[in-house]
């Protein structure tokens, strides 16, 4: 597969400031800081819990809640790496813009990879702000160690890669509204699964298959804090979960690649 | 080997063909001029030419390669009808995104920036951003982008629409001056006193079959101009396929 660097990094770089104008980058910056300043405030509490049977270990109550905490926000940014991403090639198309630069010496792979990396700037410095400075604020306030927080954000930058790309296939056939919609209802469905089959529920045949075939957004993340939580983990649940990221991943982007390579670039309308 | 070329190529969308056995092609160094009314084709060609879509019959050559091979565009300028620039960027960096794009390089790629702004007027607004130009400037800084890097061959889309007739005169005389510096153009436009002006050789179009091709003096007959001949043979042409 020819990629052209040059020409990637200076699209990257293109795609990056085109994603960085728009509306919802604010918001977001907005939230994280809001959501740091929450974790802040909540983590100033003494984290001394005292039950019927004795006082909880001071792991135990930041451990978990530091899972909580990290999954819930590793999913948000996955939703917004699949909502930055969702027009962010497909408007490209409708205006006209990736023709013109499409016309110049470089692979249409080229120009979809360079989208893509541009859109995921944003929810990477999302992911690395937002669970780094609450695994920070959790490890010091918790006495916790930082390696999982880190493993975490990876876990997070992965999946964001995989929610991205499936955004950006969608959008090259599907109105942008509808893109949104099977970001958030498949984020949704796959923690769901993730959850419950965390938690020991019975599965059903759709959530069971998302929780096994599907990528494992929130699994990823509980894996990755295992340190936090004490759960155990055996060696081939390990491999599972980083397996299916490396499929899900590599697939995806692969599957955006081929299609935008082969797809008809005349007539199209802004949908 | 032609600059461009097109061996009984077809389009079709769905059951509409978009083109139908189209053969023409392009020397190096001449300038060619694609007429036709709207819907006849002519933009479907250009789309072609650079790979954005596939023909469904037949082979289009750009510069001797297949369209889909980048390495085919190397060299190649291109105009489109809808310019869409980013408002966002300034007209310098805009350019030089295009210079680095099609391989130039830090002091080169400074000098081919300013050259093109100097060249189509637009050099005391590099430091504008594009989204506050005019229609008319903002199509100079595509024919800007469109020359920039000395192209071998240029295919401009309607290149006269927003300028003014200083504008137009302006522009005949970049087009004139890539092609004494070797430059194949292929000019696709409505104006046919602007063709007439630009081109050797045109191809004219109607309902995607070619109905005419060759130098303009074959094809205007003697008291015609080249609007006359155009009328004559695309409105022919109508009247066969509407009274068929």
């Amino acid at each position: 597969m020819a990629l052209d660097i040059r020409p990637l990094r200076l699209l990257a770089v293109e795609g990056l400031q085109d994603a960085a104008r728009r509306r919802v980058v604010p918001a977001v910056a907005g939230l994280c800081l809001l959501t740091l300043a929450m974790v802040n405030s909540c983590t100033q509490c003494s984290p001394l819990v005292q039950t019927d049977s004795g006082q909880l270990e001071t792991l135990a109550v930041f451990g978990w809640a530091g899972v909580i905490t990290l999954g819930v926000l590793a999913l948000w940014c996955a939703i917004l790496a699949g909502l930055v991403a969702s027009d962010h090639l497909s408007s490209t198309l409708e205006d006209g813009s990736a023709l013109l630069v499409l016309s110049r010496p470089l692979s249409r792979r080229t120009f979809a990879l360079a989208r893509l990396v541009g859109s995921l700037m944003i929810s990477f410095a999302a992911a690395f702000f937002l669970l780094g400075g609450t695994g920070l604020l959790m490890a010091f306030r918790g006495d916790l160690s930082l390696v999982p927080a880190g493993l975490a954000i990876a876990g997070a930058m992965v999946n964001c890669i995989a929610v991205a790309a499936l955004a950006m296939v969608s959008s090259l056939y599907l109105p942008r509204m509808a893109t949104f919609l099977l970001v958030m209802g498949g984020v949704a469905s796959v923690a769901m699964a993730n959850l419950m089959s965390a938690s020991g529920m019975a599965l059903g045949s759709f959530f069971g298959i998302l929780d096994q075939m599907g990528p494992p957004l929130l699994s990823a993340i509980v894996l990755a804090l295992s340190g936090w939580s004490g759960q155990p983990f055996e060696g081939a649940e390990v491999l599972n979960v980083l397996a299916r990221m490396g499929i899900w991943t590599v697939g995806s982007v692969s599957t955006l690649l081929f299609l935008f390579d082969h797809r008809e670039l005349t007539h199209y309308e802004p949908r | 080997m032609h600059a461009l070329e097109f061996a009984a190529v077809s389009k079709y969308f769905g059951e509409r063909a978009a083109l139908s056995r189209v053969s023409f092609s392009l020397a190096p160094g001449r300038a060619l001029g694609l007429l036709g009314p709207n819907g006849a084709g002519k933009t479907t060609a250009l789309r072609l030419l650079l790979g954005h879509s596939e023909a469904s019959e037949g082979t289009v050559w750009l510069q001797g390669g297949n369209p889909f091979d980048p390495e085919s565009r190397r060299g190649v300028g291109y105009l489109p009808e809808r310019l869409t620039l980013p408002g966002h960027r300034t007209v310098a960096s805009f350019l030089t995104l295009h210079g680095s794009l099609v391989g130039l390089r830090a002091g080169e790629l400074a000098r081919q920036v300013e050259a093109v702004a100097e060249q189509t007027g637009i050099a005391s607004r590099l430091g504008d951003l594009v989204g506050t130009l005019s229609k008319g400037l903002t199509q100079r800084v595509g024919f800007a982008q469109a020359l920039i890097g000395g192209p071998r061959l240029l295919l401009l889309d309607e290149p006269s629409s927003g300028l003014d007739p200083i504008g137009m005169r302006e522009a005949r005389e970049w087009i004139g001056q890539a092609k004494r510096a070797g430059c194949s153009v292929l000019v696709s436009s409505h104006l046919l006193s602007e063709v007439e002006r630009m081109c050797d050789s045109v191809v004219i179009l109607n309902e995607g079959s070619v109905v005419a091709s060759g130098a303009i003096g074959e094809i205007v007959r003697a008291g015609e101009e080249l609007e006359d001949a155009f009328v004559r043979l695309v409105g022919s042409q109508s009247e066969i396929q509407h009274g068929a």
